[in-house]
């Protein structure tokens, strides 16, 4: 790869995770649907089966997935420089936001409509969640076995909410490996 | 009189709770609220306000609340310290499995793992669904215009900023 090329992948990484930093509400799963359309369905960086993979990993490392998500991206179409160039974009309207506007922030929500408006992004955060929860049933659920694991692993979560997520993927992880054999 | 806190140690508390929050966000305000109201850094008002307004922030309510906590104690030099702190754990973990990932992605036995994994994941992303839904689904109204944002974002393939600005504008729309 050519000099000129790693540099572009370097700012389509920035600009691409500057958008997701500075576009996505409502945190974690929630910004998942705009991660794909940048990372899936725009620059084609990783398949479909790779997102959810990601998402996989996500929930078996620590950290917020967004970051995770950025450094994954990153280290997967421009190695290390990738990596600290996603993840630092991803950052970045945090940092500059609060900066530039840490006295306006909390006089800025006692306007009313900007409460409304804020209250009004919760339904939308849910419709993206649902969105995420979509894509997961329609392509991870393609088999018997699969189907079993999910509705299992679905009770499990509801009747005993203090199933540590970790260890039941994990579990799960190494269920799939036996009976894929 | 608040106590002081330095660059460094505002650093360690932050990556502490980067590295021991699984999934972001509203895992990690018990640990933070710990850590900086229990040592006496920030009042209970402050931490509940920096809580709020993360939350209304773009980007990743871990990030943000690391960001405006930083800020309020150290500045700017406060700010990049606790958002490097918190993002580090993350981003040191993420580099080390997808080198060996992408190294051995293509095992069939890597492949399995995740073709068990991803089910389980699925259940966790339906709960989170159920959990929200029920928190906020409160009447027929909401319930459509969820509903249609679905629509719009799986079949119409709407940006999910217009569906996030739809959300916006309805909300304003209803209240006046």
């Amino acid at each position: 790869m050519g000099g000129g090329t790693q540099a572009m992948i370097y700012v389509q990484l920035f600009l691409a995770f500057l958008r997701v930093g500075l576009f996505s509400f409502g945190g974690g799963l929630a910004a998942l649907p705009l991660i794909e359309r940048e990372v899936v369905t725009h620059f084609a960086w990783l398949s479909h089966r790779e997102f959810l993979e990601l998402i996989t990993l996500s929930e078996l490392t620590p950290g917020p997935i967004a970051i995770n998500s950025a450094t994954f991206t990153g280290f997967k179409v421009g190695g290390m420089g990738g990596a600290v160039v996603a993840t630092c974009a991803f950052c970045l309207p945090s940092f500059l936001l609060v900066l530039l506007l840490s006295h306006f922030l909390s006089r800025f929500r006692e306007i009313p409509w900007v409460e409304w408006f804020l209250q009004g992004l919760r339904p939308a955060v849910l419709a993206l969640l649902v969105s995420v929860a979509y894509s997961f049933l329609v392509r991870g659920m393609n088999s018997v076995f699969a189907a079993v694991l999910g509705i299992t692993g679905l009770v499990l979560f509801v009747r005993f909410r203090k199933v540590n997520p970790v260890w039941a993927l994990l579990f799960a992880g190494f269920l799939g490996v036996w009976w894929y054999r | 009189m608040r106590k002081s806190c330095s660059l460094v140690s505002l650093f360690a508390i932050f990556f502490l709770i980067g590295a021991f929050t699984w999934g972001g966000g509203y895992a990690m305000l018990p640990l933070i609220k710990r850590e900086l109201v229990g040592a006496g850094l920030l009042e209970e008002e402050e931490f509940i306000e920096i809580v709020s307004l993360a939350q209304s922030l773009p980007g990743a309510v871990a990030i943000n609340t690391a960001s405006l906590v930083g800020w309020r104690l150290r500045g700017w030099r406060g700010e990049l310290v606790a958002i490097g702190g918190t993002a580090l754990p993350s981003f040191l973990s993420i580099v080390v499995v997808s080198f060996f990932l992408l190294r051995f992605g293509d095992l069939p036995s890597v492949r399995n793992f995740f073709q068990g994994a991803i089910p389980l994941v699925a259940a966790l992303i339906l709960l989170a669904v159920w959990d929200l839904g029920r928190k906020i689904v409160t009447d027929l109204e909401e319930m459509f215009i969820v509903v249609l944002l679905v629509f719009l974002l799986r079949f119409f393939h709407l940006h999910p900023l217009w569906i996030m600005c739809l959300g916006g504008v309805w909300g304003v729309v209803r209240k006046r």
